[in-house]
Formats: C-alpha cells, structure tokens, sequence
C-alpha cells in the first residue's frame, strides 16, 4: 500500500510540474517595445548634435513634419503639411506603425514643439527604440497674427554676459562653495556607520 | 479487454511522464533569448515624461537654497570651465558627458536627495533626466529653463507693470531679495559673509550624527 501511494504522489507531481511549465509559456508575454540603444549610445548620440535640423536644411520632398503639441495648439497654427502626434500619443499601436512606414519608405522625420526642449522628450524616447530617421527641428514656433512663424533658436546658449550683473570678483567664491558641497554626500554614509556602532554601545 | 489496455497504459504511465517532462525541458533550454527591456519600459518611460512633475520652477528652487534645504542635491551638467565661472549656490559638477561615469553615481542614484539637474537651458537637463531615468533612478528633477531662466527671473527679475496683481509685485520683492542673497550687487565684505554662510550648511548634518552618537551609548 505504502508503496502505492508513493508512486500515485509521484504522478500526480509530474502532472502538475508539466501543467506548470504549460501555463509559463502559454502565458509569456512579449515587450511590446524593446529598446535598441543602450544608454551610452544614447548619449554619445545626444552629444554629436546631429539630430538638430535647421528649418532651411530639410528636404521638403523626402520628409515628413510632426507636430508634437497639444492637438487644441496644432489647430490654431502649424507647419503646412505637419501632422500632428502629442507626446503622450508617441507609443500607440498607430503611431507606432506609421513609424515603421516611414522608417521603411526611407524618408525622415522631423519633431518639432514650440521650442526644440519640447520635441526632445519624443525625439529621445524614439531613438532610443531603434528609430534612426528622427530629427529635431532647431527652430522655436509661434504663432503671430495668426501666421504661423518658425524662428531660429539658440540652443542652450547661455546669455551673454550674465556674469556682468555680480559686478565684483564674486566668482571664486561661488567656487569655494562648491568644493564644500560635495563633501556632504560622503558624509551620509558615516551616518550608516554609527548604525553599526549602535548595538555596541547598547552592549 | 478494457481493463487490460488501461493496465497496459497505466504499466507505462511513468516513461510517458518522463518524456513529457523531458520534452518540456528542452523546450526550455531551446527556448530564444528574447529581448528584455532592463529598468524602466517606454511606455512607463513615457508617463514620467508626460508628467511634469518633474520640473523645478526657480522660484521654488530659490525658495529651498534660501532655506537651506538640506534635502536638494544641485548638479551642474555644463563643463568646468563654465562651472567655475558661475553656478548656484552648493552644486556640484557632473560634466553632461560623464553622468554615466560609475564615480558619479553615488551622486546620481540615491534615494535621500532631490537631485536637482540644470544646464544652461532645460534642453540637455532634460535629456540626462531620460538617460538616467532609463536607469530607474529616483528623485531626479530638472530646473525649468536652466540657469538662463535662473538669471531672467531670480538674479534679473523682470520689473512688474501698474496693472499686474498683487501676487506678481510679491514675486518681484522675494526675487529682488533673493537676488540679493545669491550676491547680486553686494560688496565683497558680504561675498565672503557668504561664504562663511555656505560651510555652515555643511555642519549641519555632523551636528545631527553628535546627537545620534550618545543616544547609541546610552
């Protein structure tokens, strides 16, 4: 008897351990989206600046304009043949699909926003899944009695001489408060040493 | 008959078994390495950046430095040479390039500060936001329009006209006065007041570990 019910647990087991295994696969689920950049690549990208495009350089025949703002800014002014994609919508199956027909026609997509800091969001989430055809219009956009006007835009210039308004030798200073900031970090973790003494003096 | 096919089948009911579990598990090891996202998904990706929450105003920024916060953590995306000219008050200086270097992660992945990271604009504060978000790291801010902002509306206020309200003259006092702090037209005398001041902040913390010191010897 005892021998029975032995093999009998043992059966049963087997049932269930390929039952098991049957369910994990039936129920794998796939990402939808995989990024394809790593995040150094990402950043060496970032850094060459060649995804900036200036209003003048895009080939009007092989590219298409996509306007990143809200839908309500889109109606009141854009680009001419723009369409219009908000950020929030860049991942939808849709969108996701007329990327990869654009990607696969070979032509080139330009994001733009009111200023490039607004496309960048989109630009970046995209690259970074394997979209290499994304570009970035370096330009601001605005509206002017009602025409739609697109000016050139200084990306992360700093303003000229703003250093003028310290008007004294203000600035090694400021210097030597800097060297001092980063000492704090450091210290936080002598905190989580006396933890460890606690105890010790709890004896 | 019936009874004695069964016996036949359930006579060889454990090399069935055994087959099945052995075709499942080569299945498994057969099985593609399929692509995994490591960290943060796109589409969560996405929501954080739909979110505007992440953005610091310089007004609230002022606030807090004033306050002397000891909760911010300031990170200055632009090259040194920039960096020593002028930053603000307590930051430190992670060059754009080098926020995936492993010596600054300290800096960038903890869960006790609110890192607040600024370049010259918002632009490429808000792309080492995504990068390092990518990464799940927590508590990642950026200063909205950067330290050009920082400059037209703290250290160079736009002056309020008659007709504006009330609010807008109060926000022009606390940023003349903050300007004030963060040394605008003030004599080299108070510079190094200010200096003095900034160290003080650094203290702090040491004080409290004294206290928590005879508290454990008890």
């Amino acid at each position: 008897m005892k021998e029975l019910e032995k093999t009998k647990r043992i059966s049963i087991s087997t049932v269930i351990f390929i039952l098991v295994i049957l369910i994990g696969v039936l129920t794998f689920k796939k990402p939808t989206n995989v990024y394809k950049k790593t995040n150094s690549e990402t950043l060496a990208m970032v850094n060459t600046q060649d995804y900036l495009v200036d209003y003048t350089d895009v080939d009007q025949s092989n590219s298409v304009f996509i306007d990143i703002r809200e839908r309500f800014e889109y109606s009141k002014g854009h680009i001419g043949e723009a369409l219009n994609m908000p950020t929030a919508d860049i991942l939808e199956e849709q969108s996701i699909s007329m990327f990869d027909g654009l990607r696969d026609a070979g032509k080139t997509i330009v994001f733009y926003g009111k200023t490039p800091n607004e496309a960048n969001s989109a630009w970046m989430i995209l690259y970074q899944l394997g979209y290499e055809n994304i570009k970035i219009l370096n330009s601001a956009t605005q509206l002017v009695d009602n025409r739609f006007e697109v000016t050139n835009y200084d990306l992360e210039k700093p303003i000229a001489n703003y250093l003028e308004i310290f008007n004294n030798g203000n600035l090694e200073n400021s210097e030597d408060t800097q060297v001092l900031a980063p000492v704090t970090p450091k210290k936080v973790i002598a905190v989580k040493k006396k933890k460890k003494r606690k105890p010790e003096g709890g004896c | 008959m019936i009874n004695r096919n069964l016996a036949k089948i359930l006579a060889k009911r454990y090399i069935i078994l055994a087959s099945l579990l052995l075709i499942a598990a080569l299945g498994l090891v057969l099985l593609p390495a399929y692509q995994k996202n490591e960290h943060v998904t796109a589409e969560d990706l996405l929501a954080k950046v739909v979110n505007p929450e992440r953005y610091v105003t310089s007004d609230d920024l002022a606030h807090k430095i004033i306050a002397k916060d000891p909760s911010i953590l300031l990170i200055d995306l632009r090259d040194e040479e920039e960096y020593a000219d002028y930053t603000l008050a307590g930051a430190l200086n992670i060059p754009f390039d080098a926020i995936l270097n492993a010596d600054y992660e300290a800096y960038l992945n903890q869960g006790q500060y609110d890192v607040v990271l600024f370049s010259n604009d918002d632009f490429k504060a808000d792309q080492a936001w995504l990068i390092l978000t990518r990464l799940d790291y927590k508590n990642l801010h950026v200063l909205k329009g950067g330290i050009n902002g920082w400059y037209n509306t703290i250290l160079n206020p736009p002056e309020p006209t008659e007709n504006m309200a009330k609010e807008a003259f109060e926000r022009y006092d606390f940023r003349k006065a903050a300007a004030m702090y963060f040394g605008v037209g003030i004599k080299a005398q108070d510079n190094e007041q200010q200096l003095n001041r900034t160290p003080k902040k650094v203290v702090v913390p040491v004080m409290k570990k004294k206290k928590r010191k005879p508290e454990g010897g008890c």
